[in-house]
């Protein structure tokens, strides 16, 4: 632990070293000025932005004004907003969204958060960048229901907006990709990096020993044979960010909610791959005690139900994960379930574990709220 | 004493972009290029199949391994040279190849580590390809996977079943799956006093992992995930005696 934190210091030093002479460098070049990306030095720190939509002051103000814009929706009723909330960490806690009309989904709106540390974006993967994915919702039928010419000819018509779109981007003329980027970078900006658990990752506070049991056992894959208990989260929420695999189709899994003759297609929609039946992106679950319900069509609605998913009710199919097939607490010979077997106890430190990763002061950050309720 | 260091080497790299110094005149750029072989076949992940020496058939879905500690040694006048902070994540998925830089000298032995040294295996630094939020990170207080297989076997009619290999060190205090592996580069015919520019082609055989000094028989262990314990130590083994060799 020691060692961890003499680390943990190190990129503070030298990354104040640097930014004090970017910051120079920016100031004259430019009055709207590029935007470091603020997280934990523990995030993974190579990840470059889009060389074609660098995060700026006025292009992220701009995304946050359209991210709260009703007048993105046909019926001027809706926004991103509406079904990815603030104070659910950018959820809707329902199972299936509504959009205009009333119009019903068949997806659980996914949270946003530290979307800058992953690949490919929707629950089936289909968008492969934040830029791809923005303006979908926009367009679709379920949901905003306004066709994008349509979107983007309402902000050209507006007594602001041609103004914020030359101050971000330097051109008046409003575009549907300039709007994807306006909305990608205000999305990319959302990090989650200050719960319970970054203050314990950087020696700030204790975690109880339910807690410290709980993450141990989500970050342990078991290991019956040698006594080695564990709860096998993190094969696919990896690391401090709990989140999927960022190698492209890496961060999708099959993690046998259905069996063979009821498995959706998932990620095989968009690869037309039949290995990749039933697998969907496994999300960060940073603020997951705020996002119920869960899976990607909701059909969970309590952090219990989920682990007693996992626990219990695997359903073995062609292509379940090779890691949730694999893994057991017990050796029980013979016996062809996929059952993890962990007690009530460990469940619950699961659980009371998962319970630190919510960031309240990321669902209350005023960066992030509705600037026009302001 | 770490941090002077760091900050010293950062300075410098500041310095140096003003400066006009050549680099050293003497220098060689080395690539590591990387094939991965299933009984001597270059294999596909998911498509490739393999029958092992001990009959079951294995269709591997991941494969992947960190290299470190990579170190150049004249054996007649014990002239080494080791690259600093070089770790390298080789994935059959991703990155097969990398190069780095070093001063040239009769060099007639290359040694590498598979794996992670205790100092940084314990450290969230990220440095080279250590990221504490990547795949390879393992449980929590015992640091990095240092070589991953997952793969589908079958033997005779038996259901699908899957081995996961996890090979990291079988506790935080020990060491004793960080292995060293040894090539002579007299006998590869690789010259690094004389050229600027050289290319090392390493084979990695998947079937050695099972095979020598230890045989693995999937369809005989009780549990087909090797995670810790003496299996682990029997696969550290294997790939370090006979897994690699350069061409």
């Amino acid at each position: 632990m020691h060692l961890r934190i003499v680390s943990l210091l190190m990129p503070v030093v030298i990354g104040g070293m640097v930014c004090a002479c970017q910051e120079d460098l920016e100031q004259t070049a430019t009055d709207n000025p590029i935007l470091k990306l603020e997280h934990p030095d523990y995030f993974t720190n190579d990840i470059a932005m889009p060389a074609d939509n660098p995060l700026t002051e006025k292009g992220f103000a701009l995304g946050r004004m359209l991210f709260y814009e009703n007048k993105l929706s046909l019926d001027q009723s809706l926004s991103c907003a509406s079904c990815h909330q603030q104070s659910k960490a950018f959820s809707d806690g329902l199972q299936f969204s509504r959009g205009v009309d009333g119009q019903l989904g068949d997806r659980n709106a996914m949270s946003l958060a530290n979307l800058h540390w992953t690949s490919r974006f929707f629950w089936d993967g289909r968008a492969a960048s934040l830029e791809d994915q923005a303006l979908e919702p926009i367009s679709d039928p379920r949901e905003m229901n306004l066709p994008i010419e349509e979107a983007v000819a309402r902000l050209q018509a507006d007594e602001h907006y041609p103004d914020l779109f030359q101050e971000a981007f330097g051109e008046e003329l409003i575009t549907a990709e300039l709007l994807s980027k306006a909305l990608s970078q205000f999305m990319r900006s959302l990090v989650s990096g200050d719960s319970k658990f970054d203050q314990w990752i950087k020696e700030e506070v204790e975690l109880t020993a339910e807690e410290q049991l709980g993450m141990e056992l989500f970050y342990t894959h078991p290991e019956p044979s040698l006594q080695i208990r564990g709860g096998n989260c993190g094969d696919c929420h990896l690391g401090f960010l709990t989140s999927g695999n960022r190698d492209d189709l890496l961060g999708f899994h099959n993690n046998g909610l259905d069996s063979d003759e009821n498995l959706a297609e998932g990620l095989a929609a968009v690869t037309g791959r039949s290995s990749d039946k039933g697998k969907f992106k496994a999300p960060t679950l940073r603020n997951i005690a705020l996002t119920a319900p869960y899976m990607h069509d909701g059909r969970f609605n309590s952090l219990e139900e989920v682990l007693d998913h996992y626990d219990q009710h695997v359903q073995e199919n062609s292509h379940l994960d090779l890691l949730v097939l694999e893994a057991s607490n017990e050796i029980i010979a013979g016996d062809p379930e996929v059952k993890l077997h962990l007690s009530a106890s460990e469940k619950k430190a699961i659980i009371a574990f998962l319970h630190t990763l919510t960031d309240e002061k990321f669902i209350s950050n005023p960066k992030f709220s509705n600037p026009f309720n302001q | 004493m770490k941090k002077i260091v760091l900050i010293a080497t950062l300075l410098g790299s500041l310095w140096a972009c003003d400066s006009n110094v050549d680099p050293l005149p003497t220098s060689a750029s080395v690539t590591f290029n990387f094939t991965h072989l299933i009984n001597g076949e270059e294999f596909d992940l998911e498509n490739s199949m393999m029958e092992l020496p001990t009959g079951e058939v294995f269709t591997p879905n991941k494969f992947k391994y960190y290299i470190s500690n990579i170190t150049f040694t004249n054996t007649s006048n014990q002239e080494t040279y080791t690259l600093e902070d070089g770790y390298y994540l080789i994935d059959q998925a991703g990155q097969k190849s990398f190069s780095f830089v070093i001063p040239t000298a009769a060099y007639d032995q290359l040694s590498f580590y598979v794996g992670v040294d205790q100092e940084r295996n314990l450290s969230i630094d990220q440095v080279g390809d250590l990221d504490p939020s990547n795949d390879m990170v393992w449980n929590w207080n015992t640091g990095y996977k240092f070589l991953v297989l997952e793969g589908e076997w079958q033997y005779g009619e038996s259901v699908r079943e899957g081995l996961i290999i996890h090979i990291g060190n079988n506790d935080p205090a020990s060491t004793i799956n960080f292995r060293e592996i040894t090539f002579d580069l007299n006998q590869a015919a690789i010259d690094l006093e004389r050229n600027s520019e050289v290319n090392l082609d390493f084979e990695a055989e998947l079937s050695a992992l099972f095979d020598a000094p230890n045989e693995i028989v999937i369809h005989e262990l009780e549990n087909t995930s090797i995670m810790g314990g003496e299996w682990a130590i029997k696969v550290a083994e294997n790939y370090q005696e006979g897994m690699f060799t350069l061409k």
